[in-house]
Protein backbone atom coordinates (compact mmCIF):
# COMPACT_ATOMS: atom_id res chain seq x y z
CA UNK A 1 0.00 0.00 0.00
CA UNK A 2 1.05 3.50 -0.69
CA UNK A 3 3.73 2.35 -3.08
CA UNK A 4 2.25 4.98 -5.33
CA UNK A 5 3.89 7.56 -3.11
CA UNK A 6 7.42 6.43 -3.72
CA UNK A 7 8.09 6.43 -7.45
CA UNK A 8 6.66 8.62 -10.18
CA UNK A 9 5.19 6.47 -12.91
CA UNK A 10 4.52 8.01 -16.27
CA UNK A 11 2.57 6.68 -19.18
CA UNK A 12 4.73 4.74 -21.64
CA UNK A 13 6.03 6.94 -24.47
CA UNK A 14 3.81 5.47 -27.22
CA UNK A 15 0.69 6.02 -25.10
CA UNK A 16 1.81 9.57 -24.38
CA UNK A 17 2.30 10.21 -28.07
CA UNK A 18 -1.20 8.97 -28.90
CA UNK A 19 -2.81 10.79 -25.95
CA UNK A 20 -1.28 14.11 -26.96
CA UNK A 21 -2.88 13.86 -30.39
CA UNK A 22 -6.36 13.08 -29.11
CA UNK A 23 -8.90 15.87 -29.50
CA UNK A 24 -9.57 17.51 -26.15
CA UNK A 25 -13.28 18.03 -26.01
CA UNK A 26 -14.25 14.35 -26.59
CA UNK A 27 -11.94 13.43 -23.70
CA UNK A 28 -13.81 15.88 -21.46
CA UNK A 29 -17.12 14.43 -22.65
CA UNK A 30 -15.99 10.90 -21.83
CA UNK A 31 -14.68 12.01 -18.44
CA UNK A 32 -17.85 13.90 -17.46
CA UNK A 33 -19.93 10.90 -18.55
CA UNK A 34 -17.81 8.66 -16.38
CA UNK A 35 -18.26 11.00 -13.42
CA UNK A 36 -22.03 11.03 -13.90
CA UNK A 37 -22.11 7.24 -14.00
CA UNK A 38 -19.86 6.54 -11.03
CA UNK A 39 -19.98 9.51 -8.67
CA UNK A 40 -22.97 11.75 -9.24
CA UNK A 41 -25.46 9.81 -7.16
CA UNK A 42 -22.90 9.40 -4.40
CA UNK A 43 -22.30 13.12 -4.00
CA UNK A 44 -24.51 14.60 -1.25
CA UNK A 45 -26.97 17.18 -2.62
CA UNK A 46 -25.56 19.94 -0.40
CA UNK A 47 -22.09 19.35 -1.84
CA UNK A 48 -23.40 19.52 -5.42
CA UNK A 49 -25.21 22.74 -4.45
CA UNK A 50 -21.91 24.21 -3.30
CA UNK A 51 -20.15 23.13 -6.53
CA UNK A 52 -23.00 24.33 -8.78
CA UNK A 53 -21.88 26.57 -11.62
CA UNK A 54 -18.17 26.03 -10.99
CA UNK A 55 -15.76 24.74 -13.62
CA UNK A 56 -13.00 22.26 -12.79
CA UNK A 57 -9.87 21.37 -14.73
CA UNK A 58 -8.02 18.09 -14.42
CA UNK A 59 -4.65 18.25 -16.13
CA UNK A 60 -3.12 14.87 -16.90
CA UNK A 61 0.46 16.00 -17.23
CA UNK A 62 1.99 12.98 -18.94
CA UNK A 63 -0.87 12.67 -21.42
CA UNK A 64 -0.82 16.39 -22.17
CA UNK A 65 -4.58 16.46 -21.67
CA UNK A 66 -6.75 18.94 -19.81
CA UNK A 67 -10.21 17.65 -18.89
CA UNK A 68 -12.75 20.38 -18.26
CA UNK A 69 -16.19 20.06 -16.75
CA UNK A 70 -18.75 22.17 -14.94
CA UNK A 71 -21.35 21.23 -12.36
CA UNK A 72 -24.79 22.24 -13.66
CA UNK A 73 -28.13 21.07 -12.33
CA UNK A 74 -26.36 18.51 -10.12
CA UNK A 75 -24.71 16.94 -13.18
CA UNK A 76 -21.16 16.99 -14.51
CA UNK A 77 -21.20 18.71 -17.90
CA UNK A 78 -18.15 18.79 -20.22
CA UNK A 79 -16.94 22.20 -21.36
CA UNK A 80 -14.62 23.07 -24.24
CA UNK A 81 -12.74 25.98 -22.71
CA UNK A 82 -12.55 27.72 -19.35
CA UNK A 83 -10.67 30.92 -18.65
CA UNK A 84 -10.55 30.55 -14.88
CA UNK A 85 -11.68 27.24 -13.40
CA UNK A 86 -12.42 27.31 -9.67
CA UNK A 87 -9.91 24.49 -9.26
CA UNK A 88 -7.19 23.08 -11.45
CA UNK A 89 -5.54 19.79 -10.51
CA UNK A 90 -2.26 18.66 -12.06
CA UNK A 91 -0.81 15.17 -11.77
CA UNK A 92 0.23 12.23 -13.93
CA UNK A 93 -2.33 9.61 -14.98
CA UNK A 94 -0.91 6.97 -12.65
CA UNK A 95 -1.28 9.19 -9.59
CA UNK A 96 -4.87 10.06 -10.47
CA UNK A 97 -5.62 6.37 -10.84
CA UNK A 98 -3.90 5.64 -7.51
CA UNK A 99 -5.98 8.34 -5.81
CA UNK A 100 -9.21 7.01 -7.30
CA UNK A 101 -8.31 3.44 -6.32
CA UNK A 102 -7.36 4.55 -2.77
CA UNK A 103 -3.82 3.38 -3.31
CA UNK A 104 -2.36 6.83 -2.64
CA UNK A 105 -2.92 9.51 -0.03
CA UNK A 106 -3.79 12.92 -1.50
CA UNK A 107 -1.98 14.93 1.19
CA UNK A 108 1.15 12.85 0.63
CA UNK A 109 1.04 13.49 -3.11
CA UNK A 110 0.51 17.16 -2.33
CA UNK A 111 3.44 17.28 0.15
CA UNK A 112 5.54 15.58 -2.55
CA UNK A 113 4.54 18.13 -5.20
CA UNK A 114 3.03 15.36 -7.29
CA UNK A 115 -0.49 16.66 -6.97
CA UNK A 116 -0.71 20.39 -7.63
CA UNK A 117 -3.92 22.18 -6.77
CA UNK A 118 -4.60 25.75 -7.86
CA UNK A 119 -7.65 27.75 -6.90
CA UNK A 120 -10.22 27.85 -4.12
CA UNK A 121 -8.88 25.93 -1.11
CA UNK A 122 -12.27 25.62 0.55
CA UNK A 123 -13.79 23.90 -2.48
CA UNK A 124 -10.66 21.78 -2.89
CA UNK A 125 -11.02 20.51 0.70
CA UNK A 126 -14.73 19.93 0.25
CA UNK A 127 -14.09 17.87 -2.89
CA UNK A 128 -11.25 15.92 -1.26
CA UNK A 129 -13.22 15.14 1.89
CA UNK A 130 -16.34 14.22 -0.09
CA UNK A 131 -14.35 11.83 -2.29
CA UNK A 132 -12.94 10.31 0.91
CA UNK A 133 -16.46 9.51 2.12
CA UNK A 134 -17.58 7.84 -1.11
CA UNK A 135 -17.59 4.07 -1.45
CA UNK A 136 -17.31 2.72 -4.98
CA UNK A 137 -15.79 -0.69 -4.26
CA UNK A 138 -16.47 -2.19 -7.69
CA UNK A 139 -14.94 0.69 -9.62
CA UNK A 140 -12.00 0.74 -7.22
CA UNK A 141 -11.48 -3.01 -7.58
CA UNK A 142 -11.42 -2.70 -11.37
CA UNK A 143 -9.00 0.20 -11.20
CA UNK A 144 -6.67 -1.67 -8.87
CA UNK A 145 -6.63 -4.65 -11.17
CA UNK A 146 -6.00 -2.45 -14.19
CA UNK A 147 -3.14 -0.72 -12.36
CA UNK A 148 -1.58 -4.04 -11.50
CA UNK A 149 -1.85 -5.15 -15.12
CA UNK A 150 -0.29 -2.04 -16.64
CA UNK A 151 2.00 -1.24 -13.69
CA UNK A 152 5.19 -2.70 -15.16
CA UNK A 153 4.72 -0.62 -18.32
CA UNK A 154 4.29 2.68 -16.47
CA UNK A 155 7.68 4.13 -15.65
CA UNK B 1 21.04 -19.80 36.13
CA UNK B 2 17.39 -20.70 36.48
CA UNK B 3 15.46 -21.50 33.43
CA UNK B 4 14.09 -18.29 31.92
CA UNK B 5 10.49 -17.76 32.83
CA UNK B 6 8.38 -15.54 30.63
CA UNK B 7 6.92 -12.65 32.62
CA UNK B 8 3.15 -12.88 33.05
CA UNK B 9 1.45 -11.26 30.08
CA UNK B 10 -0.78 -9.14 32.29
CA UNK B 11 2.21 -7.65 34.17
CA UNK B 12 2.08 -4.63 31.87
CA UNK B 13 -1.15 -3.25 30.65
CA UNK B 14 -1.50 -3.41 26.89
CA UNK B 15 -1.69 0.10 25.45
CA UNK B 16 -4.74 0.93 23.40
CA UNK B 17 -4.48 2.25 19.88
CA UNK B 18 -6.65 5.32 19.30
CA UNK B 19 -7.09 6.16 15.61
CA UNK B 20 -8.62 9.13 13.78
CA UNK B 21 -11.61 9.03 11.44
CA UNK B 22 -12.80 12.02 9.44
CA UNK B 23 -15.10 9.92 7.27
CA UNK B 24 -17.01 6.60 7.47
CA UNK B 25 -14.52 4.77 5.20
CA UNK B 26 -11.68 5.93 7.47
CA UNK B 27 -13.56 4.59 10.50
CA UNK B 28 -14.08 1.20 8.89
CA UNK B 29 -10.46 1.02 7.75
CA UNK B 30 -9.23 1.91 11.25
CA UNK B 31 -11.43 -0.82 12.74
CA UNK B 32 -10.39 -3.36 10.09
CA UNK B 33 -6.73 -2.69 10.79
CA UNK B 34 -6.97 -3.12 14.53
CA UNK B 35 -7.77 0.23 16.17
CA UNK B 36 -9.03 -0.27 19.74
CA UNK B 37 -10.69 3.15 19.76
CA UNK B 38 -11.70 5.37 16.85
CA UNK B 39 -12.24 9.06 17.53
CA UNK B 40 -14.29 11.40 15.36
CA UNK B 41 -16.39 14.57 15.44
CA UNK B 42 -19.69 16.04 14.34
CA UNK B 43 -20.01 18.20 11.23
CA UNK B 44 -19.66 21.53 13.04
CA UNK B 45 -17.44 23.69 15.23
CA UNK B 46 -17.98 21.51 18.32
CA UNK B 47 -14.76 19.72 17.38
CA UNK B 48 -11.24 20.84 16.50
CA UNK B 49 -11.23 19.49 12.93
CA UNK B 50 -14.12 21.47 11.55
CA UNK B 51 -13.52 21.22 7.79
CA UNK B 52 -15.97 21.17 4.89
CA UNK B 53 -17.03 17.68 3.87
CA UNK B 54 -15.41 16.07 6.90
CA UNK B 55 -16.94 14.41 9.96
CA UNK B 56 -20.16 12.63 10.86
CA UNK B 57 -23.88 13.27 10.94
CA UNK B 58 -26.22 11.21 13.13
CA UNK B 59 -26.83 8.56 10.48
CA UNK B 60 -23.19 7.96 9.61
CA UNK B 61 -22.25 8.01 13.29
CA UNK B 62 -24.92 5.44 14.15
CA UNK B 63 -23.66 3.18 11.35
CA UNK B 64 -20.07 3.77 12.42
CA UNK B 65 -20.78 2.83 16.03
CA UNK B 66 -22.57 -0.28 14.87
CA UNK B 67 -19.66 -1.30 12.64
CA UNK B 68 -17.07 -0.63 15.34
CA UNK B 69 -18.98 -2.52 18.03
CA UNK B 70 -19.53 -5.52 15.79
CA UNK B 71 -15.76 -5.71 15.35
CA UNK B 72 -14.80 -5.06 18.96
CA UNK B 73 -13.72 -1.41 18.66
CA UNK B 74 -15.00 1.63 20.53
CA UNK B 75 -16.07 5.02 19.24
CA UNK B 76 -15.08 8.25 20.96
CA UNK B 77 -16.63 11.57 19.97
CA UNK B 78 -14.50 14.69 20.23
CA UNK B 79 -16.43 17.70 21.56
CA UNK B 80 -13.19 19.46 22.25
CA UNK B 81 -13.72 23.12 21.42
CA UNK B 82 -14.97 25.78 23.81
CA UNK B 83 -18.60 26.93 23.74
CA UNK B 84 -19.26 30.64 24.14
CA UNK B 85 -22.20 32.03 26.13
CA UNK B 86 -24.09 32.55 22.86
CA UNK B 87 -23.31 29.06 21.51
CA UNK B 88 -23.61 27.03 24.72
CA UNK B 89 -26.78 25.23 23.63
CA UNK B 90 -25.18 23.86 20.49
CA UNK B 91 -22.40 22.18 22.48
CA UNK B 92 -24.87 20.97 25.10
CA UNK B 93 -27.02 19.44 22.34
CA UNK B 94 -23.92 17.76 20.88
CA UNK B 95 -23.27 16.03 24.23
CA UNK B 96 -26.88 14.80 24.27
CA UNK B 97 -26.65 13.58 20.67
CA UNK B 98 -23.46 11.64 21.38
CA UNK B 99 -24.97 10.08 24.50
CA UNK B 100 -28.24 9.18 22.74
CA UNK B 101 -26.39 7.58 19.83
CA UNK B 102 -24.56 5.33 22.26
CA UNK B 103 -20.93 6.42 21.83
CA UNK B 104 -18.41 4.81 24.17
CA UNK B 105 -16.96 8.09 25.43
CA UNK B 106 -16.83 11.78 24.67
CA UNK B 107 -13.60 13.75 24.60
CA UNK B 108 -14.24 17.14 26.18
CA UNK B 109 -12.14 20.19 27.01
CA UNK B 110 -14.52 22.74 28.54
CA UNK B 111 -15.14 22.42 32.29
CA UNK B 112 -18.73 23.61 31.96
CA UNK B 113 -19.45 20.99 29.34
CA UNK B 114 -17.79 18.30 31.46
CA UNK B 115 -20.02 19.31 34.36
CA UNK B 116 -23.10 19.21 32.16
CA UNK B 117 -22.19 15.77 30.75
CA UNK B 118 -21.40 14.31 34.18
CA UNK B 119 -24.67 15.64 35.60
CA UNK B 120 -26.96 14.78 32.69
CA UNK B 121 -25.43 11.52 31.48
CA UNK B 122 -23.83 9.90 34.52
CA UNK B 123 -23.23 6.66 32.62
CA UNK B 124 -21.33 8.37 29.80
CA UNK B 125 -17.57 7.89 29.92
CA UNK B 126 -15.64 11.17 29.88
CA UNK B 127 -12.17 11.73 28.49
CA UNK B 128 -10.36 15.00 29.04
CA UNK B 129 -9.27 16.34 25.66
CA UNK B 130 -5.75 17.51 24.93
CA UNK B 131 -7.51 20.84 24.39
CA UNK B 132 -8.22 20.85 28.14
CA UNK B 133 -4.51 21.65 28.61
CA UNK B 134 -4.03 19.55 31.75
CA UNK B 135 -0.27 19.27 32.07
CA UNK B 136 0.05 18.14 35.69
CA UNK B 137 -1.40 15.38 37.88
CA UNK B 138 -3.01 18.08 40.03
CA UNK B 139 -5.03 19.34 37.10
CA UNK B 140 -5.94 15.82 35.94
CA UNK B 141 -6.97 14.77 39.44
CA UNK B 142 -9.12 17.86 39.76
CA UNK B 143 -11.07 16.85 36.64
CA UNK B 144 -11.28 13.33 38.01
CA UNK B 145 -12.65 14.39 41.37
CA UNK B 146 -15.08 16.94 39.97
CA UNK B 147 -16.34 15.19 36.85
CA UNK B 148 -15.17 11.60 37.13
CA UNK B 149 -13.06 11.64 33.96
CA UNK B 150 -11.70 8.20 33.09
CA UNK B 151 -8.95 9.21 30.71
CA UNK B 152 -6.89 12.33 29.99
CA UNK B 153 -4.95 13.14 26.82
CA UNK B 154 -1.64 14.84 27.58
CA UNK B 155 -0.57 17.86 25.53
CA UNK B 156 2.27 17.26 23.11
CA UNK B 157 4.55 19.64 24.99
CA UNK B 158 5.47 17.33 27.86
CA UNK B 159 8.74 15.41 28.07
CA UNK B 160 8.72 11.69 28.86
CA UNK B 161 9.77 12.43 32.45
CA UNK B 162 6.95 14.90 32.92
CA UNK B 163 4.42 12.46 31.48
CA UNK B 164 5.78 9.69 33.73
CA UNK B 165 5.41 11.87 36.79
CA UNK B 166 1.79 12.69 35.93
CA UNK B 167 0.97 9.01 35.34
CA UNK B 168 2.44 7.88 38.65
CA UNK B 169 0.26 10.31 40.61
CA UNK B 170 -3.16 9.89 39.09
CA UNK B 171 -5.73 7.10 38.92
CA UNK B 172 -6.87 8.46 35.54
CA UNK B 173 -5.84 6.57 32.37
CA UNK B 174 -3.32 8.59 30.40
CA UNK B 175 -3.35 8.84 26.63
CA UNK B 176 -0.41 10.35 24.74
CA UNK B 177 0.14 11.33 21.14
CA UNK B 178 2.17 8.78 19.21
CA UNK B 179 2.12 9.96 15.65
CA UNK B 180 1.05 12.81 13.39
CA UNK B 181 1.30 16.54 12.96
CA UNK B 182 2.80 18.43 15.85
CA UNK B 183 1.37 21.30 17.83
CA UNK B 184 4.06 23.06 19.76
CA UNK B 185 1.88 25.09 22.12
CA UNK B 186 -0.16 23.71 24.95
CA UNK B 187 -3.30 22.95 23.01
CA UNK B 188 -6.37 24.81 24.17
CA UNK B 189 -4.25 27.77 25.18
CA UNK B 190 -2.93 28.68 21.74
CA UNK B 191 -4.66 31.47 19.87
CA UNK B 192 -1.74 32.18 17.55
CA UNK B 193 -3.65 31.42 14.36
CA UNK B 194 -6.40 33.90 15.26
CA UNK B 195 -3.97 36.75 14.49
CA UNK B 196 -4.06 35.69 10.84
CA UNK B 197 -7.52 34.14 10.54
CA UNK B 198 -9.60 36.18 12.98
CA UNK B 199 -10.86 32.92 14.48
CA UNK B 200 -9.49 31.02 17.43
CA UNK B 201 -9.03 27.28 16.92
CA UNK B 202 -10.39 26.80 20.43
CA UNK B 203 -13.81 28.13 19.53
CA UNK B 204 -14.04 27.58 15.76
CA UNK B 205 -12.25 24.26 15.42
CA UNK B 206 -9.24 24.83 13.18
CA UNK B 207 -5.82 26.52 13.04
CA UNK B 208 -5.93 26.89 9.28
CA UNK B 209 -9.55 27.26 8.16
CA UNK B 210 -9.78 26.60 4.42
CA UNK B 211 -11.33 29.97 3.69
CA UNK B 212 -8.19 31.67 5.03
CA UNK B 213 -5.74 29.53 3.02
CA UNK B 214 -4.29 30.49 -0.36
CA UNK B 215 -1.80 28.41 -2.32
CA UNK B 216 -0.24 30.30 -5.20
CA UNK B 217 2.44 29.50 -7.71
CA UNK B 218 4.68 32.57 -8.00
CA UNK B 219 7.89 33.07 -9.97
CA UNK B 220 9.76 32.53 -6.71
CA UNK B 221 8.02 29.27 -5.81
CA UNK B 222 4.82 27.85 -4.39
CA UNK B 223 3.52 30.24 -1.74
CA UNK B 224 1.14 29.45 1.09
CA UNK B 225 -0.77 32.23 2.79
CA UNK B 226 -3.04 32.26 5.81
CA UNK B 227 -5.36 35.25 6.05
CA UNK B 228 -3.05 37.03 3.61
CA UNK B 229 0.07 36.38 5.74
CA UNK B 230 2.84 34.66 3.78
CA UNK B 231 3.49 31.44 5.71
CA UNK B 232 6.12 29.83 3.51
CA UNK B 233 7.52 29.65 0.00
CA UNK B 234 8.58 26.32 -1.42
CA UNK B 235 11.13 25.64 -4.15
CA UNK B 236 10.93 22.68 -6.53
CA UNK B 237 12.63 20.35 -4.07
CA UNK B 238 10.81 21.51 -0.92
CA UNK B 239 7.91 19.65 0.65
CA UNK B 240 5.01 21.89 1.58
CA UNK B 241 3.18 21.35 4.86
CA UNK B 242 -0.07 22.56 6.39
CA UNK B 243 -0.11 26.37 6.49
CA UNK B 244 -0.35 27.20 10.18
CA UNK B 245 1.39 30.20 11.73
CA UNK B 246 3.42 27.99 14.04
CA UNK B 247 4.96 26.24 11.02
CA UNK B 248 5.67 29.50 9.18
CA UNK B 249 9.06 30.58 7.88
CA UNK B 250 9.60 34.20 8.78
CA UNK B 251 12.27 36.88 8.63
CA UNK B 252 13.50 37.50 12.17
CA UNK B 253 16.33 40.00 12.66
CA UNK B 254 17.37 39.55 9.04
CA UNK B 255 17.41 35.73 9.16
CA UNK B 256 14.77 33.65 7.39
CA UNK B 257 13.88 30.50 9.33
CA UNK B 258 11.15 28.66 11.22
CA UNK B 259 11.10 30.57 14.53
CA UNK B 260 8.44 28.34 16.12
CA UNK B 261 8.64 24.90 14.60
CA UNK B 262 9.92 23.12 11.50
CA UNK B 263 7.15 21.38 9.59
CA UNK B 264 7.81 17.91 10.96
CA UNK B 265 5.71 15.05 12.25
CA UNK B 266 5.77 13.39 15.61
CA UNK B 267 6.73 9.71 15.59
CA UNK B 268 7.32 7.96 18.92
CA UNK B 269 7.63 4.33 17.79
CA UNK B 270 11.05 4.01 19.38
CA UNK B 271 9.67 5.14 22.76
CA UNK B 272 6.98 2.44 22.90
CA UNK B 273 8.61 0.12 25.48
CA UNK B 274 9.27 3.09 27.74
CA UNK B 275 5.74 4.46 27.38
CA UNK B 276 4.32 1.02 28.08
CA UNK B 277 6.48 0.53 31.16
CA UNK B 278 5.45 3.96 32.46
CA UNK B 279 1.84 2.87 32.39
CA UNK B 280 0.56 4.87 29.42
CA UNK B 281 -2.95 3.56 28.75
CA UNK B 282 -3.44 4.62 25.17
CA UNK B 283 -1.57 5.98 22.15
CA UNK B 284 -3.29 8.52 19.97
CA UNK B 285 -2.75 8.94 16.26
CA UNK B 286 -3.36 12.44 14.93
CA UNK B 287 -5.06 13.08 11.58
CA UNK B 288 -8.83 13.24 11.32
CA UNK B 289 -8.31 15.50 8.30
CA UNK B 290 -6.35 12.77 6.49
CA UNK B 291 -7.55 10.23 3.94
CA UNK B 292 -8.53 6.58 4.51
CA UNK B 293 -5.19 5.60 2.95
CA UNK B 294 -3.32 7.47 5.70
CA UNK B 295 -5.51 5.91 8.40
CA UNK B 296 -4.95 2.45 6.96
CA UNK B 297 -1.16 2.83 6.81
CA UNK B 298 -0.77 4.30 10.29
CA UNK B 299 -3.20 1.91 11.96
CA UNK B 300 -1.59 -1.14 10.38
CA UNK B 301 1.93 -0.10 11.41
CA UNK B 302 1.01 0.95 14.94
CA UNK B 303 -1.11 -2.14 15.57
CA UNK B 304 1.84 -4.34 14.69
CA UNK B 305 4.24 -2.24 16.74
CA UNK B 306 1.98 -2.18 19.83
CA UNK B 307 1.45 -5.94 19.62
CA UNK B 308 5.20 -6.54 19.31
CA UNK B 309 5.83 -4.26 22.26
CA UNK B 310 3.19 -5.90 24.45
CA UNK B 311 4.54 -9.36 23.62
CA UNK B 312 8.23 -8.76 24.19
CA UNK B 313 9.07 -5.23 25.30
CA UNK B 314 12.73 -6.06 25.95
CA UNK B 315 13.25 -7.27 22.43
CA UNK B 316 11.20 -4.55 20.77
CA UNK B 317 12.88 -3.09 17.69
CA UNK B 318 11.43 -0.51 15.35
CA UNK B 319 11.24 -2.19 11.95
CA UNK B 320 12.64 -0.20 9.03
CA UNK B 321 9.52 -1.10 7.02
CA UNK B 322 7.35 0.66 9.64
CA UNK B 323 9.44 3.81 9.50
CA UNK B 324 9.42 3.77 5.73
CA UNK B 325 5.64 3.43 5.59
CA UNK B 326 5.16 6.24 8.11
CA UNK B 327 7.72 8.56 6.51
CA UNK B 328 5.83 8.16 3.23
CA UNK B 329 2.70 9.76 4.65
CA UNK B 330 4.22 12.29 7.05
CA UNK B 331 3.94 16.01 6.80
CA UNK B 332 7.32 17.60 6.16
CA UNK B 333 8.97 14.23 5.49
CA UNK B 334 10.81 14.38 8.77
CA UNK B 335 9.86 12.79 12.03
CA UNK B 336 10.86 13.87 15.52
CA UNK B 337 10.25 12.79 19.07
CA UNK B 338 8.84 16.25 19.72
CA UNK B 339 8.96 17.34 23.33
CA UNK B 340 9.16 13.77 24.65
CA UNK B 341 12.88 14.02 24.15
CA UNK B 342 13.99 17.44 25.23
CA UNK B 343 17.08 18.48 27.15
CA UNK B 344 15.37 21.52 28.67
CA UNK B 345 12.15 21.45 30.65
S1 LIG C 1 -1.29 27.42 15.77
FE1 LIG C 1 0.13 25.69 15.82
S2 LIG C 1 0.80 25.57 17.95
FE2 LIG C 1 -1.07 26.80 17.93
S3 LIG C 1 -2.71 25.28 18.33
FE3 LIG C 1 -2.49 25.53 16.08
S4 LIG C 1 -1.12 23.87 15.49
FE4 LIG C 1 -0.90 24.13 17.72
Amino acid sequence: MNAAATTVRRLPAPVRAVARRLPRFPASIAFATGLNLTLRRKFPAEVLDRLEGHTFAIVVEDAGVELLFRVRGHRFVPVATAAEPVLRFRAVAWDYAALAAREADPDTLFFNRRLLVEGDTEIALLVKNTLDTIDIPRTRGLLKRAMRAVGPAAR
Amino acid sequence: MDQAVAPPAQAVRRMKLVCPAGTPPALRIAVDNGADDVYLGFKDETNARNFAGLNFDDKSLREGIDYAHRHGSQVLVALNTYPQPSTWRKWQAAVDRAADLGVDAIIVADAGLLAYAARTHPGLRLHLSVQGSATSHEAINFYHERFGIKRAVLPRVLSVEQAEKAISRTPVEIEVFGFGSLSIMVEGRCALSSYATGESPNTHGGCSPAKAIRWQQSPRGLESRLGGVLIDRFGEQDHPGYPTLCRGRFVVNGDTYYPFEEPTSLNTLELLPRLQAMGVAAIKIEGRQRSPVYVETVTRVWREALDDCAREPQRFRVKPAWQEALAGISEGHQCTLGAYHRPWK
